[in-house]
């Protein structure tokens, strides 16, 4: 068996002169929930569909669960479950029929866990698929894909569109799946969900693997300064690795990358006077990540 | 796999339902208008086989994009399923919902049309749903191709089976679509996999995926051609059919019967060709008609037979050929009453059909001639007899009823013409003796014959516009300039013909429209022609025209420079190409063969994307 639940090796997709992945290595280690970040066309569902073996890749290769992405049998299949923002369904059947269905394939198929995560959702096994609202169908998908006792559980934007309720319920479903060594990989541009779930974070960027690392990590990386805004033009020209920077109130907040532990003198040595420190969540750490390269989200900081 | 193809058959059981009623509707309807069962078979294209074509042509292509749209192709590929298994239970379920729509209604006005013995729905009839069966499963697997098949032109294989609609519809050739809707599942099967956008690996695979996306774009191309041509003809008045030159096929065919027979005698050797021609500008010149093949059906009964196997009596009676009975079955039209059979020895009023049967199918004309293979019969509906008034030997067999003219009565056997006194036909019994019997040279497959007939004082002239060839269909190379014009006359008492006239006449058809597929595609049209040739039951030469046929000159020299153009485009196209060696030869051979349609398939298909993609490393090997 491997070690890896996923692994990818130099992988590349190209979509006319469009790159959408570019030189991807990435290794999934058993167990934990590894939320994959990234902006919108960073790549995360390219990735995804090179995984699951429905996009071919132009370099390099990809498995699953030790698998060739590219060639995976129905029994590796049936190790993985898929979850995504659509929460695709036959929504012409109702829940009792579509599980009926589902539980003929999977012969670990754990109804005790389905029968928990449903009832939390409070979804009628009798009325259509199609006529159930989105939380309810997002549950229900959700219920489906754990009853299955995946050993790798891909959730693609699960929670688009839930109300907070939903949402809830949701995040404390995945939650379970650590209890049942299922190793996640989570997709979210919710950051508030990924502080909570995430153990591992891996961040996208223009199809590249940019960072992969722990949240604790990641967040310890990126540090907010305040400065007296007179200074704002010097920051821009001086400091390296500066992710951001805007006016707030007389003073100019700026974020920056790996600053290290002298960053407060060397802002000293650059003349940049009273600069004081501030703690950072993780999830402004990686919206002042992702912000560097989103053009549209400079300028919103900036103003 | 079963609950899959349920649950397929759950998603469109309604709209299936709905298309079924409606279909059966639109069949009774039409069943209370036009001849029971002829709806259904029939030798001629109708509207019913294109119908189920589109229908199930749409059903497979909707069906498919519906799993294709979004996430629902992974949603229905990730599953501990088998691709097979998975197609298969689509499929299953696509053709079930297709028999429903199509076949159940099919069946059901069958059996209702059977239970009311008016209709005169044989056993045989049943067999039509078999051949229709294999078109719409044809039909279906071109649909699901069309959305599954990874180049961008897949749809056009919709057209092979469209291009059906053009065709006579014979389930006696049923091995033909038996074997392309076989072929059709296996393109529809090899193209549904995780990654639709890519092309199949082996060589020859790909190969079978461009036929049918070729062969459409073959009838694209020779559809526009003839679109243009026929515009062009009706807008200058000129052209082949609208205004043929004088003294070729099509002008000839043309003209009234006794201009016919005028031009005939012009080339005539006849010492008495002035004096005939008076015969003829003083006479009653006939056109007789020949008869539609196939002529009477073997194991069905065509529209045009169904009109000649049935009569009504002067008592109103009608009576109605049973294949099953090899008799007539007569029955009051308002009641439905049964009124007894008529077989060769009479009519019997009795319920258990009598022993004397038809040898074969028995047409019947003016409700007073009968005639089967062999025999020409009259009936006496006074007597309620039935006389046997002549019999051919051997094996020349009766191909139509008698033509009653004014003067003369004319039949058509497989080999000769037989001409009558009209006197004579009238009388209700006595055997009769032909006044004429002309030896006919035998006709070609799938060409036409016009004939036209003069009583002299002294016999009787005939001329024959014989290897008449028509462009309703794929035009055959082989098709036109075999157009002979024959001129016969016979005289009183002597036996034999004499014939003084055997011209060719040239076809008013250029090269140009004969030959303008071969020369656009050379490759696609000879492969065409391979499978319709064998389709349409053609004669070798037909079908594999090259060894055969000769070619003219200047056609082969065009077709071999689209050829070498094609190979270079191809080869120009493929310069940058990351594509291995091996497949580059084969898309520069292949194109080459395949003509325009090549490259035209090879540059708006997916393979010139795949062409230009950049130069990177290949994939990975399993660790």
């Amino acid at each position: 068996m491997s070690d890896f639940v996923l692994e990818t090796r130099q992988l590349g997709k190209v979509f006319g002169s469009k790159h959408a992945l570019r030189d991807f290595n990435l290794q999934i280690e058993r167990g934990g929930v590894h939320a994959l970040i990234g902006s919108n066309g960073a790549g995360k569902s390219t990735l995804f569909r090179i995984l699951l073996g429905f996009e071919t890749p132009s370099v390099g290769s990809s498995f699953l669960l030790g698998e060739s992405s590219q060639a995976l049998t129905p029994a590796c299949r049936g190790k993985v479950g898929y979850v995504n923002d659509e929460h695709t369904l036959p929504r012409w059947l109702t829940p009792k029929q579509v599980k009926a269905m589902q539980q003929s394939y999977y012969p670990l198929w754990n109804e005790e866990v389905y029968r928990n995560v449903i009832a939390s959702f409070d979804v009628d096994p009798n009325q259509k698929v199609g006529s159930l609202s989105r939380g309810e169908r997002a549950g229900f998908n959700l219920a489906m894909a754990l009853a299955q006792s995946p050993e790798l559980l891909i959730l693609d934007e699960p929670t688009l569109g839930l109300d907070v309720v939903a949402r809830q319920e949701f995040l404390d479903a995945v939650l379970f799946c650590t209890e049942i060594d299922t190793t996640v990989i989570y997709c979210s541009h919710q950051m508030e969900e990924v502080e909570r779930l995430a153990e591992q974070l891996i961040i996208i960027e223009k199809g590249v693997l940019k960072e992969h690392c722990t949240p604790e990590d990641f967040s310890a990386r990126v540090q907010l300064w305040i400065a007296p805004l007179e200074f704002r033009e010097l920051i821009r020209a001086k400091i390296p690795n500066l992710l951001s920077s805007r006016a707030i109130e007389g003073d100019v907040h700026f974020y920056v990358l790996d600053p290290g532990e002298s960053f407060g003198s060397r802002l000293g040595l650059l003349g940049i006077r009273d600069a004081v420190s501030q703690p950072l969540g993780l999830a402004n750490a990686v919206r002042a990540y992702l912000a560097k390269n989103h053009l549209g989200a400079q300028q919103a900081l900036a103003c | 796999m079963l609950n899959l193809f349920r649950v397929e058959f759950l998603r469109y059981r309604t709209i299936a339902l709905a298309v079924a009623v409606v279909h059966f509707m639109a069949l009774y309807y039409l069943s209370t208008l036009t001849d029971s069962g002829a709806m259904l078979v029939t030798p001629r294209p109708n509207m019913w086989i294109p119908v189920q074509i589109i229908l199930c042509s749409l059903f497979g292509l909707f069906q498919m994009l519906m799993h294709k749209r979004g996430n629902d192709w992974i949603y229905l590929l990730h599953r501990p399923l088998s691709l097979r298994q998975i197609f298969a239970a689509l499929a299953l379920a696509g053709s079930a919902l297709c028999a429903v729509m199509s076949l159940l209604p099919a069946l059901l006005i069958l059996i209702m049309l059977d239970s009311n013995s008016l209709a005169g729905i044989e056993a045989q009839h049943y067999l039509v749903l078999l051949y229709a069966a294999a078109i719409m499963f044809t039909s279906y697997f071109c649909g699901c191709f069309a959305t599954l098949g990874s180049s961008k032109l897949s749809f056009l294989a919709v057209t092979v089976a469209t291009s059906y609609i053009y065709l006579r519809i014979n389930e006696r050739v049923l091995l033909a679509p038996l074997l392309l809707s076989l072929g059709t599942l296996w393109l529809a099967a090899d193209a549904f996999k995780p990654d639709l956008t890519q092309a199949p690996q082996q060589l020859w695979k790909l190969a079978l995926h461009e036929l049918p996306i070729q062969y459409g774009l073959l009838w694209f191309l020779m559809t526009t051609l003839v679109m243009v041509s026929a515009a062009h003809h009706s807008l200058s008045g000129s052209g082949p059919f609208v205004n043929p030159q004088a003294g070729t096929d099509f002008k000839l065919m043309q003209l009234p019967a006794a201009e016919l027979l005028q031009h005939a005698l012009q080339g005539s050797t006849d010492p008495d060709a002035g004096f005939l021609s008076q015969q003829v500008t003083l006479g009653e010149a006939v056109l007789i008609a020949m008869p539609a093949a196939p002529q009477y059906a073997l194991r069905y009964q065509s529209s045009a037979a169904k009109n000649k196997m049935r009569m009504t009596a002067e008592d109103g009676t009608h009576w109605i050929f049973s294949h099953t009975n090899m008799l007539y079955e007569g029955r009051d039209p308002n009641t439905g009453d049964f009124k007894g059979w008529l077989g060769p020895e009479g009519i019997h009023a009795d319920a258990e059909p009598p022993a004397a049967r038809f040898a074969s199918p028995a047409m019947a004309s003016n409700n007073q001639l009968l005639t089967d293979d062999h025999n020409l019969y009259s009936i006496d509906w006074q007597q309620q007899r039935v006389y046997q008034r002549y019999h051919s030997e051997g094996e020349d067999t009766f191909l139509d009823v008698p033509q009653l003219h004014e003067n003369m009565t004319t039949v058509m056997t497989t080999e000769r013409l037989l001409i009558f006194s009209s006197s004579d036909v009238r009388q209700p019994e006595g055997a009769l003796m032909p006044r004429a019997v002309l030896q006919l040279p035998t006709q070609s497959k799938g060409l036409n014959r016009q004939v036209v007939a003069l009583e002299l004082i002294d016999g009787y002239l005939v001329a024959v516009l014989d290897e008449l060839s028509q462009m309703n269909i794929g035009t055959d190379f082989d098709r036109f300039g075999h157009t002979r014009l024959q001129l016969y006359r016979t005289r009183n008492g002597v036996v034999g013909q004499q014939t003084t006239v055997d011209a060719p006449i040239p076809t008013a058809v250029d090269d140009f429209s004969i030959y303008n597929s071969f020369v656009a595609a050379p490759g696609m049209r000879l492969l065409t022609d391979l499978y319709w040739g064998w389709y349409l039951d053609k004669n070798l030469a037909r079908t594999l025209p090259v060894p055969f046929f000769r070619f003219p000159t200047a056609v082969l020299l065009l077709a071999a420079v689209v050829s070498v153009l094609s190979a270079a485009v191809t080869a120009w196209l493929l310069r940058t190409s990351t594509l291995p060696v091996r497949s580059k030869r084969f898309w520069i051979v292949a194109n080459a063969f395949t003509g325009l349609c090549g490259v035209l398939s090879f540059m708006f298909g997916h393979h010139l994307g795949k062409a230009k993609a950049p130069k990177l490393p290949v994939t990975g090997a399993v660790p």
